[in-house]
């Protein structure tokens, strides 16, 4: 079929989605690293945060932009070019889809970043209900969840198309297992949506009064269990 | 579809599945068979009301009778505190720990024991145990609970009477 050098060519605009996740997780990667620093540098004692910054506000940053900004953006970019490549060149519709994903997923991490800057969400990226944060700290982080699904809508349609277009064989790898990280990744979402939708949200707009902790815990760490696994699998197969 | 499994697939999905069936047997051996649960297990409490409701109206170390263990233990954490904030316990007490939280989800980690619940509003968690050894062991949160988290602590002396 194609010549080596037109396969390992991944189409420009296809590229330039990817990369536009990859700045974002990078910058992430770089934020998260030096929070990280100056955490350690205010536990020697030796250092204190000018403008009465906490402790624990660059801590949740450090969790928030490592733990979800960093890895959800990185797999998701590498998911779509290792797609783009392995199975063609997307559609517009797809590229579409893909952009808006991005978009709200940058919009999401922006919102969530402003609320723990004003000290409104120092609650740690893992929650710890019932310490409240800013509504929309937990929207914004809906909203990355939110756009990660419909960025992961790109691998599905991708996927979907090639299997029309090639009925009888066997997948690309490369796709097939973006399409099942994919797959892991929405069912292993659903439980930090519904303790965020149906608990967190309301609970902070001030809807309902209390929260029951031991099922939003369980609800969250449905999700954080497989979300450490399906970073594992990343490994497995960047090794690739 | 002609579905081919190559062997050593064969094999590594056996394996798999295989030990997802073990760990799965053990887990449910030790609950439903050794009687084996975590220190929060269905006991519940309204978190509004501790102060006023047996046994957390009366936070300390109290002598029981009739029962498996000889003392009751109890704590009651908030932020950023435990009460009592320190407490002696007789060497070789078989004690029975209660305890539970007024507000936000609390750790109670005895440093140098393997004590280590997590208190979480609304529930009581409990802990059996003989402290056989004298000194002074330190108690910690070890689940965040806001500003002063690193702060809280409490102390437990295990003396001879």
């Amino acid at each position: 079929m194609n010549s080596v050098s037109e396969k390992i060519k991944v189409d420009r605009r296809d590229g330039k989605l990817g990369m536009a996740h990859f700045y974002v997780a990078f910058i992430a990667l770089a934020v998260g690293g030096m929070a990280g620093l100056l955490q350690v540098l205010v536990r020697s004692g030796k250092f204190q945060l000018p403008a009465g910054i906490g402790y624990y506000q660059i801590l949740t940053v450090h969790g928030v932009v490592l733990g979800l900004v960093l890895t959800t953006f990185f797999i998701i970019g590498f998911q779509i070019v290792a797609v783009s490549r392995t199975s063609g060149t997307l559609t517009n519709k797809q590229r579409l889809a893909g952009w808006t994903g991005f978009w709200i997923m940058t919009a999401g991490t922006i919102m969530a970043a402003v609320m723990i800057l004003l000290n409104e969400a120092s609650v740690l990226y893992t929650f710890y209900a019932p310490l409240q944060a800013h509504a929309l700290y937990y929207l914004g982080l809906t909203l990355v969840i939110v756009g990660s699904w419909v960025d992961g809508s790109v691998i599905i349609m991708a996927y979907a198309a090639w299997r029309k277009k090639n009925p009888g064989k066997p997948s690309p790898l490369l796709t097939f297992m973006s399409l099942v990280n994919t797959l892991m990744w929405i069912i292993a979402t659903i439980g930090v949506a519904s303790t965020v939708l149906f608990q967190l949200l309301p609970w902070s707009l001030g809807l309902v009064e209390t929260v029951d902790v031991a099922i939003s815990r369980t609800l969250f760490w449905y999700f954080g269990h497989p979300w450490f696994i399906s970073g594992c699998c990343q490994l497995i197969w960047h090794g690739m | 579809m002609n579905m081919h499994i190559h062997k050593f697939e064969k094999i590594w999905l056996i394996f798999g599945v295989a030990t997802l069936l073990v760990f799965l047997s053990v887990v449910g051996v030790s609950a439903f068979y050794l009687g084996n649960q975590p220190p929060s297990c269905l006991a519940t409490i309204n978190p509004e009301k501790v102060d006023t409701t047996a046994p957390f109206d009366q936070p300390g170390l109290k002598k029981v009778k009739g029962k498996e263990w000889d003392y009751e233990l109890v704590f009651v954490a908030s932020a950023f505190q435990y009460n009592p904030g320190e407490v002696e316990v007789p060497l070789g007490a078989k004690v029975k720990v209660l305890a539970t939280t007024k507000d936000v989800v609390h750790g109670f980690s005895v440093a140098g024991t393997n004590i280590n619940m997590m208190l979480e509003p609304g529930y009581i968690s409990e802990f059996t145990t003989t402290f056989d050894k004298t000194g002074e062991f330190l108690i910690l949160c070890n689940e965040y609970c806001g500003a002063g988290h690193h702060m809280m602590t409490s102390k437990i002396k295990v003396v001879e009477k």
